[in-house]
């Protein structure tokens, strides 16, 4: 069966799920996800549950940046020698 | 900030796991505790490794040219679900002794020692060294720079062949994010110096 909802952008149904909180559509949920599983009048997409949920991405981004500092202290980037044997090694491989 | 108060904030990490992601962090280079069997229930994850999985470059000639590898996926898993992106970016992976053994074929013992000890300790930006799995008995190496794409349909195909030959622990998955952000999301050198200021 193909899915409805796949074409359905998240931040529409979030605006459509807000509006039902304000009561100014009925849908019988609240919620995203049920809102998308009333819409396919089948079974829910099964993408939906693995798409994270909303963050404050700018902390978030931040603090990851940090743990991976914190973790790889020494971390560099490729010396040009070290480039240039890597590329070589590379092409072998599509030889 | 230290580890745990970074792993706190990051808002990515359930503050139960927090304890047992900062233990495996602890026991870095020492990186067995990255990888599993292929997970038994859920097919499509972010970073799973895929044997047979074709990657196609262009050459300096311009030329394309293709060849199969283990390879990483590299999409949130979100964006692997059925129905979601029509393509998958995938990073291949060389066979860590191979890449070795062409190193000191070409540098020798000594002056590839000190190379290949930060590539197997993870501290090269560009690349991931991963613990041995499937034919990779010293590990394998993902080269975090030479990604390629293929259209969705070869990733189906391939997890129907049962291409899928380790996933990614849990912890595994953190340090996986955390390397690929290290790699990205890098600074900038204050050398570099763009066009306007807005």
């Amino acid at each position: 069966m193909t899915s409805l909802i796949q074409h359905i952008p998240m931040t529409f149904l979030m605006a459509y799920s807000a509006a039902g909180l304000k009561g100014d559509v009925s849908t019988g949920t609240t919620n995203a996800a049920s809102l998308e599983f009333q819409s396919e009048l089948a079974t829910p997409t099964e993408n939906f549950s693995y798409c994270a949920p909303d963050q404050d991405e700018a902390r978030t981004s931040l603090a990851w940046i940090a743990l991976g500092k914190e973790l790889l202290p020494e971390g560099r980037p490729l010396l040009d020698w070290e480039r240039q044997d890597a590329d070589e090694f590379f092409w072998s491989q599509f030889a | 900030m230290d580890l745990e108060e970074a792993a706190r904030q990051s808002g990515v990490i359930p503050p139960e796991r927090i304890a047992s992601l900062i233990a495996a962090l602890r026991k870095v280079p020492d990186v067995s505790w990255l990888l599993t069997q292929p997970h038994p229930t859920i097919d499509r994850l972010q970073a799973d490794l895929l044997k047979d999985f074709p990657v196609a470059l262009v050459a300096p000639d311009g030329s394309p040219k293709c060849s199969k590898f283990v390879v990483l996926i590299v999409n949130n898993t979100c964006d692997l679900q059925p129905g979601r992106s029509n393509f998958v970016t995938v990073a291949p992976i060389m066979d860590f002794k191979a890449f070795a053994a062409a190193e000191v074929s070409k540098r020798g013992e000594e002056g590839a020692r000190s190379y290949l000890r930060d590539v197997r300790s993870d501290r090269v930006l560009e690349m991931l060294w991963l613990p041995p799995f499937h034919h990779f008995e010293d590990g394998g190496l993902v080269l975090l720079d030479r990604l390629g794409t293929a259209a969705s349909e070869v990733y189906a195909r391939s997890l129907s062949d049962n291409s899928r030959v380790a996933s990614f622990s849990q912890n595994g998955f953190y340090y996986f994010l955390m390397k690929m952000t290290t790699h990205l999301a890098r600074a900038e050198s204050s050398e570099v110096l763009r066009h306007g200021l807005n």
